[in-house]
């Protein structure tokens, strides 16, 4: 009976929580996002008197550019991901096979590099230098640097789990070494994959920092930066029924993501924390 | 047979050279550049960079400015990541256990992760607005017209930005918490209350003790992403009123936009060394670790 009692106040206390830090944010962000300009001025969490949804988001997906913006960032969190996890996990391998001062320092440099953000305003100077400045392939390249050692820190020990005699007994089958990492190791790799493509597709996804600084051409903009670019035109009368469409047409890719790949997302981040 | 082993090592390294190349450039040259440059007067007026001895550093020391935003962010920082272990911690222990419902409520806590910084933070633009959901709701159980000025405050604004720092990211830290209390043995606990512990002193005695990784992780962790925060405070209140939001990572886009790109990476110079200071114990906490697995 009395755990019966602390059941219900237990859920009835995290409701409420989830209510006013959840539920009223986002009601008030979907609700206003559907009306039109003088209703969404008083921010109030009432439905529209009168529905405004066609008008809002087509101004925001025309205007904001997102149709652009949504193809940009498709293409630099895709890519960013590829190169990021085939190239890490064969460095990875490498430093978790070979025990040598190399490999250690290595490792250092990448447990630092989970923590330390590269400088950004010198990261300017290298980009124009390589000629690969406000240009995709040096927003990749850029990525796949930076973000390399997350991969690095997850799989390497992974890697030193996983029983040397396995890569052995390829070898004695006569297997090449890069024979033997693509048959045996990568598959092996699944789910600390999985716990490195959502952490690493869920910065770039909604990062605002590096794109700011490394574009400087309106059909570079990814989502995030559109949206703040549309923001700032009308920044001292805001329009909230057209910040609140915004918001949410950016964040809608991922929410969808995560409606089907919900199950994946949660253990990535789980099997990251335990390796942590 | 020796020829072939040779030429499959040296396809193998050509395979980890671009990763190796990659990490170089991009991680760790620029943070090795950031030191030379706030040696110069690199600008955006002039394409020749010089160097310029502590020019920059004089400068630095006489900028009131930023003496205050190192202060702003460092206090910025620690309140994000109390708010955000606390709250995170608190609900990882009431929804330790999987269940149904139990994933429903974690479903609900992570989704703000889904969202940009930058989105977050015009979300509760809205929210925190004197006509905004908050100062309603506070005018309506008060029975009279409040009006609290959240984003205005020289006083308590830095605060609610914080909450909203602590509001996107408190999903992730929640489940690396949940993660650790899930690996916490079930007999200790289950020896903890044959002994007659109460609920309470479980956790203190036996689940902090045991999850002392996941916290060393996520106290950590946050302190660093709250130093470098832009997102929220350039959406939010951009920094105001009066300065009292002006974290480092915006005066540093400021003085970018300024072209004096000399002193913008001497400030940045700055939030690198703080954030080192930081970061440093757990970088030698996480190799440890890995070296006892």
């Amino acid at each position: 009976m009395k755990n019966k009692i602390i059941f219900v106040i237990k859920y009835l206390i995290l409701s409420l929580a989830a209510f006013a830090i959840i539920v009223i944010p986002f009601w008030m962000l979907i609700v206003n996002s559907f009306k039109p300009a003088s209703e969404a001025r008083s921010l109030s969490l009432s439905l529209p008197v009168k529905w405004n949804i066609v008008e809002n988001y087509s101004t925001v997906i025309i205007e904001g550019h997102l149709l652009r913006g949504f193809l940009n960032t498709t293409i630099l969190t895709v890519c960013s991901c590829l190169v990021i996890v085939i190239l890490g996990s064969l460095l990875s391998w490498f430093i978790a096979r070979r025990k040598s001062k190399i490999t250690s320092i290595l490792y250092y440099i990448c447990i630092s590099g989970i923590l330390i953000p590269p400088a950004v305003v010198a990261t300017i100077r290298i980009l124009k230098v390589l000629h690969i400045y406000a240009t995709y392939p040096g927003l990749i390249l850029f990525y796949s640097g930076a973000m390399m050692p997350f991969v690095i820190f997850f799989t390497t020990g992974f890697i030193k789990n996983i029983p040397i005699e396995l890569e052995q007994a390829a070898q004695i089958d006569g297997a090449s070494p890069i024979g033997v990492f693509f048959k045996i190791i990568f598959p092996l790799l699944r789910p600390v994959r999985l716990t490195s493509i959502v952490f690493v597709a869920l910065f770039i996804w909604n990062d605002f920092l590096y794109p700011f600084y490394f574009t400087n051409k309106s059909n570079q903009f990814t989502m995030v930066l559109g949206l703040y670019n549309f923001i700032g035109r009308f920044y001292n009368q805001v329009r909230w029924e057209l910040v609140f469409a915004d918001v949410i047409v950016v964040s809608l890719p991922l929410i969808i993501l995560y409606i089907f790949a919900q199950r994946n997302i949660v253990a990535g981040i789980m099997g990251g924390a335990t390796k942590g | 047979m020796k020829n072939k082993i040779k030429k499959d090592k040296l396809f193998l390294y050509s395979l980890i050279l671009p990763s190796v190349a990659l990490i170089f450039t991009f991680y760790i040259l620029p943070n090795i550049l950031n030191f030379y440059y706030s040696f110069t007067d690199w600008n955006a007026f002039s394409s020749e960079i010089n160097l310029i001895g502590l020019y920059n550093f004089k400068a630095l020391m006489q900028d009131q400015n930023v003496h205050s935003n190192i202060l702003t962010t460092i206090k910025y920082a620690i309140m994000v990541a109390v708010i955000q272990n606390g709250v995170a911690f608190i609900l990882a222990l009431a929804l330790e256990k999987t269940s149904k419902i139990n994933g429903f409520f974690r479903t609900l806590f992570f989704i703000p992760v889904l969202f940009s910084s930058l989105a977050a933070g015009f979300i509760f633009k809205g929210v925190y607005a004197p006509e905004g959901p908050l100062n309603n709701f506070l005018s309506l159980i008060t029975g009279r017209e409040i009006d609290f000025p959240f984003l205005a405050s020289i006083t308590f604004t830095l605060f609610f930005v914080a909450l909203v720092h602590s509001w996107r990211y408190m999903g992730i830290i929640m489940l690396v918490y949940i993660a650790g209390l899930n690996s916490v043995p079930e007999e200790l606990i289950e020896a903890g209350r044959v002994e007659g512990a109460s609920f309470m002193r479980i956790i203190k005695n036996i689940k902090i003790p045991l999850i002392g990784p996941a916290i060393t992780y996520n106290v950590t962790t946050s302190l660093i992403g709250a130093l470098s925060t832009l997102e929220i405070v350039l959406s939010v209140t951009k920094g105001g009123p009066a300065g009292s939001t002006d974290v480092l990572n915006y005066t540093i886009l400021q003085n970018f936009g300024y072209g004096d790109y000399g002193y913008t990476v001497t400030i940045s110079l700055i939030l690198f060394i703080i954030i080192c200071i930081f970061a440093f114990p757990l970088v030698i906490f996480l190799k440890k670790r890995e070296v006892e697995l």
